[in-house]
């Protein structure tokens, strides 16, 4: 053995020591990034020689200590979770901002909803009622009846305006997922060059990697499974959207009238592609939720519409003539007959030609109560709907943030840790430092003191 | 698997909890500057539910009312019309009892047929009272083409034997009008024809006269039981639109219920909330300050 071993052994101490305190400091100086994964010094002790040879009759310790790796410290299981957790936030959180939208166009209850313009519709007509040949209280029918057709109207014109928004937002997020994506794709690219070159410094690559795939989960429900080298590979589905070094580009295609129906499809080949997590969200609000309201209000259109004429045509207006359709369906929706809009003489109150002072059908008319009905319960089911969607939300980001802490409590950096790591590995730094002075001045005196008789 | 506790994990709980604790001071002092337990259908459904259907029945029966004084304003004045008309019926039979006297001569009977003629014209103006514009007792029928009246001045009947509804309660209406055969007899032996006859004979058929008593007195009957017809009917729209009117304060009460706030109740609660907000701000401001540093040299 060598008599300087000791010097060796007490050297790799110092670096090994100086790289653990520097990794430490590196913690502490990420305790508040986003996305850092805390790293570990890994020492190892550096073996006696380890191969045996005939006749070799080793006994020596060993000859030190060296790092063998910085890793990352985090649980792949505990990851994975995060990100499906994290897609199904993003698909609640859209339907809800959605949700609240429609609701908020609703305007229910107040003074002023849709609720109340029928309601008042259907009191002028019993003003007209009492005075069947009032021209005043026949204008009132004409003017509230307008008053309803536009409410109804607006509804409709609200859905269609948030379809409209709501295809922006996913054209947003596609745009954003093709950004990311493609830096996903280069950072792929960067982390295996570095561990093919036995690089530590892909930690820090990996961190901002694994950060840009959890947006991607949140925004397209994506998964990862590991690939070569360090690299990771993105799927939708079963779809690879990113493999490697290369990246697929999305976009989003509209089918045409009268479907419309928004999907997001690759752009190289017109697949479609699964979509979950925001992506998944806007879509489903675009192609189910908005019909469904839609039709729903259409329903509710109808109910009016049909009561409403079906009462009208049994009665004769103020020239003895047969009622006509009060309600008509125009190219922007439900309007008033313009005939009757133009004339007020034409509302048809009394129930026989000749006997315009007998108001009995405008009474009936003011009696009607399915459009009322089924516009309440069109507010009631879509109020159960959001609140059901509000709960579901309110549990999942409790989910999601359990998970993260979950995550975190493994990753996450604790400053009591490091210090705690910090003199730890300060100690063993001065206690090398000690071994080293120990092993010079052991040298000293055999070198400088040693053999000095007969000089 | 015990958690370890990191600086991030206990700044996002610590925010987490303060948004969570502060959202919830907010949605009450929502309710609070608002008034109302639900703003939007989501807040409550069923709740929403219900108040939407109160809220129609309350706009409902403000109609209802509406309907049951326009009635009543109506058969108040079908009521004037008619107890005059009898007053007039009891003048013309005094009239006619002095017209059968014997003793009178041709002179004296003159003067009491030119009384007659005029007590039927009174009549038939009576006939023609019209509310808002329209005659009370011509039924359903158009405006005649001649002018717009229920009996023309030769006592001619313009109605038709239409009823007038008002709706007072739902699936409930009342007739508010009494057309001119019901109030004056048939066209022929109506109150007019009978005042015509009874003017004639005193002119022309003295003798006659005693026999045209009966004819009054049915036509009174008829104005009378006219009168008592009214009434019922004005009863019984007070009686509904009481009942209308208690409905809607009890569903105004129920509706105020469900939407309004209980306000000492929620007062307490932001209390109670804002005083969670201020310890879990203490126990933040604690819980990040020291750390292992403050005992290390």
């Amino acid at each position: 053995m060598s008599d300087f071993l000791g010097l060796r052994v007490g050297l790799s101490a110092l670096q090994a020591h100086k790289r653990a305190l520097d990794v430490a400091g590196q913690n502490m100086a990420n305790v508040n990034t986003v996305g850092y994964t805390r790293q570990m010094a890994n020492l190892q002790p550096i073996d006696a020689a380890s191969v045996s040879a005939i006749h070799s009759n080793w006994t020596e310790t060993g000859q030190g200590v060296w790092v063998d790796s910085v890793g990352r410290v985090y649980d792949r299981f505990l990851q994975a979770r995060s990100l499906v957790e994290h897609a199904a936030q993003g698909t609640l959180a859209r339907t809800q901002t959605a949700l609240a939208r429609i609701e908020l166009g609703f305007n229910e209850p107040s003074d002023d909803g849709l609720a109340a313009q029928i309601a008042d519709f259907h009191a002028a007509w019993d003003d007209l009622a009492n005075h069947p040949e009032n021209l005043a209280a026949r204008q009132q029918v004409i003017d509230r009846g307008q008053t309803l057709a536009s409410g109804l109207r607006t509804l409709d014109r609200n859905l269609d305006g948030l379809r409209t928004s709501t295809l922006t937002e996913l054209g947003g997020v596609v745009g954003d997922v093709n950004d990311i994506t493609r830096q996903v794709a280069q950072l792929n690219r960067q982390i295996q060059v570095a561990n093919i070159s036995g690089n530590d410094t892909a930690n820090e690559l990996v961190d901002q990697r694994d950060l840009l795939v959890g947006q991607l989960s949140e925004a397209l429900g994506a998964t990862v499974r590991p690939g070569e080298n360090g690299a990771v590979d993105v799927f939708l589905g079963g779809m690879q959207l990113v493999r490697e070094a290369t990246a697929e580009q999305l976009r989003v295609a509209v089918a045409p009238p009268p479907g419309q129906t928004a999907s997001v499809v690759f752009d190289a080949t017109g697949q479609a592609a699964p979509l979950g997590g925001e992506a998944g969200g806007l879509a489903s609000v675009i192609n189910e939720m908005i019909p469904r309201y839609r039709s729903q209000i259409a329903d509710v259109t109808n109910a009016i519409r049909t009561e409403v004429n079906t009462a009208h045509q049994s009665g004769f207006d103020l020239n003895g003539t047969a009622g006509v359709a009060f309600f008509v369906m125009g190219a922007n929706g439900i309007e008033i007959n313009s005939a009757v809009a133009a004339d007020p003489k034409l509302l048809a109150a009394s129930s026989a030609a000749g006997t315009t002072r007998d108001g009995s059908v405008a009474a009936r008319l003011a009696a009607l109560t399915g459009g009322q009905s089924a516009y309440t319960s069109l507010v009631a089911r879509m109020g159960s709907e959001a609140a059901s969607v509000n709960r579901q939300l309110a549990t999942q980001q409790s989910v999601t943030t359990q998970v993260d802490a979950a995550r975190d409590s493994v990753s996450g950096v604790n400053l009591d840790e490091e210090m705690v790591n910090l003199v730890a590995s300060q100690h063993a730094y001065e206690a090398a430092s000690r071994f080293i002075s120990v092993v010079d001045s052991m040298l000293d005196t055999l070198i400088n003191r040693t053999g000095l008789i007969g000089r | 698997m015990s958690l370890r506790v990191t600086q991030q994990t206990i700044v996002q709980g610590s925010t987490a909890n303060l948004q969570a604790t502060l959202a919830r001071s907010q949605r009450l002092q929502e309710k609070l500057t608002s008034g109302k337990e639900f703003t939007r259908p989501s807040d409550a459904p069923g709740d929403v539910h219900t108040a939407l259907e109160h809220r129609a029945s309350i706009r409902r029966a403000d109609q209802l009312l509406r309907n049951a004084d326009d009635g009543l304003a109506m058969l108040g004045t079908a009521d004037n019309a008619l107890s005059d008309t009898s007053n007039i019926l009891k003048r013309a039979r005094d009239l006619a009892v002095q017209g059968a006297n014997s003793t009178l001569n041709q002179q004296n009977r003159e003067a009491i047929a030119v009384e007659i003629d005029q007590l039927r014209e009174q009549a038939i103006s009576l006939a023609n009272t019209t509310y808002l514009g329209r005659p009370l007792f011509s039924g359903t029928a158009s405006p005649a083409v001649g002018g717009d009246v229920a009996y023309t001045s030769t006592g001619t009947y313009n109605g038709n034997a239409g009823a007038v509804l008002r709706t007072i309660a739902p699936n409930e209406s009342v007739q508010v009008n009494l057309t001119g055969t019901d109030v004056y007899g048939p066209a022929g032996s109506d109150l007019f024809a009978t005042l015509a006859t009874l003017s004639d004979h005193l002119r022309t058929a003295p003798a006659s006269v005693s026999t045209d008593l009966a004819a009054i007195d049915t036509a009174f009957t008829r104005v009378t039981n006219a009168l008592a017809t009214v009434g019922a009917r004005v009863n019984r729209v007070e009686a509904v639109r009481t009942q209308t009117l208690n409905a809607q304060q009890q569903q105004a009460d129920r509706l105020n219920t469900i939407e309004s706030i209980d306000i000492p109740k929620t007062i307490m609660e932001l209390q109670m909330q804002e005083t969670a907000y201020q310890a879990a701000l203490a126990a933040t401001a604690k819980v990040i300050q020291p750390s292992l540093m403050d005992f290390l040299r």
